[in-house]
C-alpha cells in the first residue's frame, strides 16, 4: 500500500475512525493490527521478520536491565546488535558480499563457489531494524526503560505511518507516547493536512514526472553533457521529492492519529555545507548514526590518539576524520549493497571532513552575508549532484564516465533543453515556498496564519495532483533500501 | 478547504463548458452518438472506421467513399477516433454506441503493433468514455482489478477535468516546455514500457469481446494493419484468433508509394499518404470475405 494510492487512504480512513471510537489501550492494540496488516498488504511472509525484531529487543532490553555487571550488560547488547546486523546482512548484502569474495578468490587463482541466496529485500527492514537497535542501546545507556508491556514495544517497532521508510524514530521520542494516552491538539488536523497534501505533491507531481527524465538520462549509452547535468538535478528532486514527500505524509498520518514523530527533512539544498546538509537530509537516519556510530567512533578514537599530530593538523581533526569516513561508508553501505553507494558514502564523508579544515570554517563565518551564502548555496547542491550522479549511475566507472561527459559534450539536446524546463516547471515552485519558509524561519506557522497563502498553496497542490498525474507510477526510491 | 474545492468545482464546470472549444478529441468523442445516429438512418452500405488517431488523419474518408463506390457499391463511410486508445477503449465505444440499433455493416478496426493486445489502460478517460452506470459497473469488475483503479475509473466517470487531466497537461506543458513534443514522445514511450512491463503474457479478452459483440450483432470485422515507418510484426497467434472470432485480418502495413517523409511526424500520415493508404485499404477491403459477406 503506497502511500500515494487510493487503498491506503481507504485503510486509513477505517483506521482514523476506530482510533477514535476506541479506549487507550484498545487504540495501541488496533494500531498494531493494523500496522502488521498494512506490511502484510506487501508480502505477509516478511512480517515474521519484524515480529522476530520485536521479540528480540523485547527479551535483550529486559535481560540487559536484569544483568548485575557491565561486562554482561554489554554482552547481551551485543548479542542483540550483532543479531540485528545479521538479519540485515543476510537479507540486504549476502549476495553482494559473496559475490564480491567470489571474484576476489577468482582473481588470485582460488575458484570459489559460494551458495547463492536468493531472496526478496524486506521492504522497510534497514528502518525497523536500526528503530529497535536504537531502543536497546538507549535500554543499555540507560537513556530510556525498556518497554513494559510487549504489545508497546511491538508498536514502537510496527508502527505503520514509519514502518517501510522512516523516519527511523528514538524511543525516548516515540516510546512515552505510545505508552501513555494521546490527546489530539485542535492544530494536529492542520499541521497534518499541510503535510500529507505537500507530501503528495511532492511525490505524485515532482518526483514520479521527473522520473522519466532521470531514467531516459542515465539509460542512455552516451549522454552529452546538458543531458548528464539534466538529468541529475531531476534525480536530485526526484529523490527529494520521493523521500521528503513520504516523510511528510508519515508525519502527517501519524498527527491525525495523535502521534508527533520527527521531521526528518529541512529544504536540505538550502544548506551552505555538508554539516548543514546532513542536518537537514534524512535527519533521523544522520542522527542515529552520529549517536550511535560517530559519537562512540570519537570516543575510542580520541583514547588512542590523544595528543597525535600529523601534517600540522591536531589530533581532534584525525579523530573527526577518522570517525566520519567510516561513518559515511557505513552510511552509504545502509543505502544499498553496491560499490556505487560506499563511493557516494565515502564522497560524502570526504566533504564533511575537507570543510573541516582549519581557515575554511573561518571563511564560511566571514562570508554570512546574503550573496556570499547563495553561492555557497549554489556549490553545495552542485557537491550533492555530484554525489547523486555517483548514487544513481548504477557503476562506479559510468558515474564517472557521465561526469566526464559534462566537460567533453555541450551538446544542448532536446532532452537537454526540455528536462530542464519540466524541472523548473515542477519543482521549481516547491523549491522557492520552501525557501520562503527558510527564510521565515518556520515551517507551517507562517503558512497557517496567512489565509491567503494558505488557500493559493492548497490550490495549487490539489490542481497539480489533478491535473499532472506522472505517466507512469514510481514506487518510493527508499523502499529499496 | 472551502476555498479549494471551490476552486475545483470551477476548474471542473469550466472545462465542461469549453472542452471542446479547446480540444477536437474531444469534438469528437461528443459526436460519437451523432455519428451513431446518421449511421443508423442510412439506407446505404454502412461502414464504420474506428481506430485512433492513426485512424483519424490516415483513413481519407472522401477517398474511401469514392473508392467504394468505384468498386461497385455505394456506402456510408463514417469514422470514430479516440486520440491514444487501443482495443479496450474500442470494444466499449462500439459496444455501447454501434452494437444495437445504430450498427454498421462493416467495422473496420485500424492498429498497429500490440494495440489489438490487452494492454495496461489510462482508467481515468476509460471511466470518461462510460455513458452509464452498467457500463462503469463493467469496467470495474472487467478491467479495474483493484481498489486504485476502480476509483480512477469513478473519477474519470464523475469529473470531466480528471478524465482529461492529460490533455491540460499537454497543454500546459507544449506551451511552457521548449521541445515537449518531441521529448513527450520519448518519455511516454519509457512510461509505456514501463507501464506494460507488468503485462506477463499476451492476452486478446477486448478483441474477442469486439468480435463477439459484431457476430451477435451480425457485423463484419475487419482489422486492419496500418503503416509505421518502422516496420512491425504481427503476432503469429493473431490470425488464429482473428479467424475463430469470425473476423478478417487484412495487411496493410505495405503500401506501394508510401515513403518514409509521408509521416509528418515519424506516426501518422499526412494527406498524400492519407490518400494512398486509404486507396489500398479499400483494395484491401473490397477483395476481402468480410466484403464479399456483406454483398
Amino acid at each position: 500500500m503506497l502511500f500515494s494510492s487510493y487503498t491506503f487512504w481507504l485503510f486509513f480512513v477505517f483506521v482514523a475512525i476506530l482510533y477514535r471510537l476506541l479506549p487507550f489501550r484498545a487504540q495501541n492494540a488496533m494500531l498494531l493490527g493494523a500496522s502488521y496488516i498494512f506490511y502484510s498488504h506487501w508480502d505477509w511472509r516478511y512480517a515474521s521478520l519484524i515480529l522476530f525484531s520485536t521479540v528480540l529487543a523485547y527479551a535483550a532490553s529486559h535481560s540487559i536491565v536484569r544483568q548485575a555487571s557491565a561486562t554482561r550488560r554489554r554482552a547481551v547488547l551485543t548479542a542483540s546488535v550483532a543479531t540485528h546486523l545479521a538479519l540485515l546482512g543476510v537479507f540486504k548484502y549476502y549476495g553482494f558480499f559473496s559475490g564480491e569474495l567470489a571474484r576476489l578468490l577468482t582473481v588470485v587463482g582460488v575458484p570459489a563457489s559460494l551458495p547463492i541466496l536468493d531472496v526478496v529485500l524486506p521492504v522497510g527492514i534497514s528502518f525497523y531494524t536500526f528503530q529497535t537497535m536504537g531502543y536497546t542501546i538507549d535500554v543499555y545507556r540507560r537513556v530510556t526503560q525498556p518497554a513494559r508491556n510487549f504489545l508497546d514495544l511491538a508498536l514502537f517497532v510496527s508502527f505503520f505511518p514509519l514502518l517501510l521508510a522512516g523516519p527511523i524514530e528514538r524511543s525516548s521520542h516515540l516510546l512515552p507516547q505510545i505508552e501513555n494516552p494521546r490527546q489530539l491538539k485542535p492544530e494536529a488536523f492542520a499541521e497534518g493536512l499541510h503535510e500529507i497534501v505537500f507530501g503528495l505533491l511532492k511525490k505524485v507531481a515532482i518526483a514520479d514526472n521527473l522520473a522519466p527524465i532521470a531514467n531516459a538520462v542515465f539509460a542512455s549509452a552516451n549522454p552529452t553533457g546538458p543531458e548528464t547535468i539534466v538529468g541529475v538535478y531531476a534525480f536530485a528532486f526526484q529523490i527529494y521529492g520521493d523521500f521528503s514527500g513520504y516523510s511528510s505524509i508519515a508525519r502527517g498520518v501519524a498527527l491525525w492519529i495523535g502521534f508527533d514523530v520527527t521531521q526528518n527533512f529541512k529544504m536540505p539544498y538550502l544548506a551552505t555545507s555538508p554539516a548543514e546538509f546532513w542536518s537537514r537530509w534524512h535527519i533521523s537516519l544522520s542522527t542515529w548514526l552520529r549517536d550511535y556510530l560517530f559519537l562512540p567512533l570519537s570516543f575510542w578514537f580520541s583514547r588512542r590518539l590523544d595528543g597525535v599530530q600529523w601534517l600540522g593538523l591536531r589530533d581532534d581533526f584525525w579523530i573527526y576524520g577518522v570517525a566520519t569516513w567510516i561513518t559515511m561508508l557505513l552510511a552509504g553501505l545502509w543505502h544499498g549493497a553496491n560499490w556505487t553507494f560506499l563511493v557516494w558514502g565515502a564522497f560524502h564523508g570526504s566533504l564533511l571532513i575537507v570543510y573541516r579544515l582549519p581557515g575554511l570554517g573561518r571563511r564560511r563565518r566571514v562570508a554570512a552575508r546574503a550573496a556570499a551564502s547563495m553561492i555557497q548555496r549554489v556549490m553545495m547542491f552542485h557537491l550533492v549532484c555530484f554525489g547523486w550522479l555517483l548514487f544513481r549511475a548504477g557503476s562506479v566507472s559510468r558515474a564517472f564516465s557521465m561526469s566526464g561527459s559534462v566537460l567533453q559534450s555541450v551538446n544542448a539536446t532536446a532532452l537537454a533543453v526540455s528536462g530542464a524546463a519540466m524541472i523548473a516547471f515542477y519543482a521549481g515552485p516547491v523549491m522557492v515556498y520552501e525557501a520562503w519558509l527558510d527564510r521565515q524561519r518556520a515551517t507551517r506557522g507562517v503558512a497557517q496564519r496567512h489565509p491567503g497563502i494558505r488557500v493559493l498553496s492548497y490550490a495549487y497542490c490539489v490542481l497539480m495532483l489533478w491535473f499532472f498525474p506522472p505517466l507512469a507510477g514510481n514506487e518510493f526510491i527508499y523502499f529499496r533500501f | 478547504m472551502i476555498a479549494v474545492l471551490t476552486v475545483l468545482l470551477a476548474v471542473e464546470v469550466g472545462s465542461r463548458a469549453i472542452g471542446s472549444w479547446l480540444s477536437q478529441d474531444v469534438r469528437n468523442i461528443r459526436t460519437i452518438p451523432r455519428v451513431a445516429l446518421e449511421l443508423s438512418n442510412s439506407r446505404e452500405y454502412k461502414v464504420l472506421f474506428l481506430g485512433n488517431s492513426l485512424t483519424r488523419v490516415g483513413v481519407d474518408e472522401s477517398v474511401v467513399s469514392a473508392e467504394f463506390a468505384k468498386r461497385g457499391r455505394k456506402a456510408r463511410v463514417a469514422r470514430v477516433y479516440l486520440d491514444d486508445t487501443t482495443i479496450n477503449t474500442w470494444q466499449y465505444v462500439f459496444r455501447q454506441h454501434f452494437a444495437k440499433e445504430c450498427r454498421p455493416d462493416l467495422l473496420v478496426v485500424g492498429f498497429v503493433d500490440r494495440q489489438l493486445e490487452d494492454l495496461p489502460a489510462d482508467y481515468r478517460r476509460l471511466g470518461g468514455i462510460a455513458v452509464n452506470l452498467r457500463m462503469l459497473w463493467e469496467m470495474s469488475t472487467v478491467d479495474a482489478k483493484d481498489l486504485d483503479r476502480r476509483v480512477e475509473l469513478v473519477l474519470g466517470y464523475t469529473f470531466f477535468s480528471f478524465s482529461n487531466a492529460e490533455r491540460v497537461r499537454h497543454r500546459v506543458l507544449d506551451a511552457l516546455v521548449p521541445g515537449y513534443r518531441i521529448i513527450s514522445r520519448t518519455l511516454n514511450e519509457s512510461a509505456v514500457r514501463h507501464r506494460n512491463s507488468s503485462v506477463t503474457g499476451k492476452s486478446y479478452f477486448h478483441l474477442l469481446r469486439l468480435m463477439n459483440a459484431a457476430r451477435e450483432n451480425h457485423v463484419e470485422v475487419v482489422l486492419a494493419a496500418m503503416p509505421l515507418p518502422a516496420q512491425y510484426s504481427l503476432e503469429p497467434e493473431l490470425n488464429s484468433i482473428i479467424a475463430a472470432g469470425e473476423a478478417t485480418l487484412i495487411d496493410a502495413r505495405k503500401v506501394e508509394g508510401l515513403r518514409p517523409q509521408m509521416f509528418f511526424d515519424g506516426f501518422h500520415l499526412d494527406r498524400k499518404g492519407a490518400a494512398l493508404f486509404s486507396r489500398d485499404l479499400c483494395r484491401l477491403l473490397t477483395t476481402s470475405a468480410a466484403w464479399k459477406h456483406g454483398s
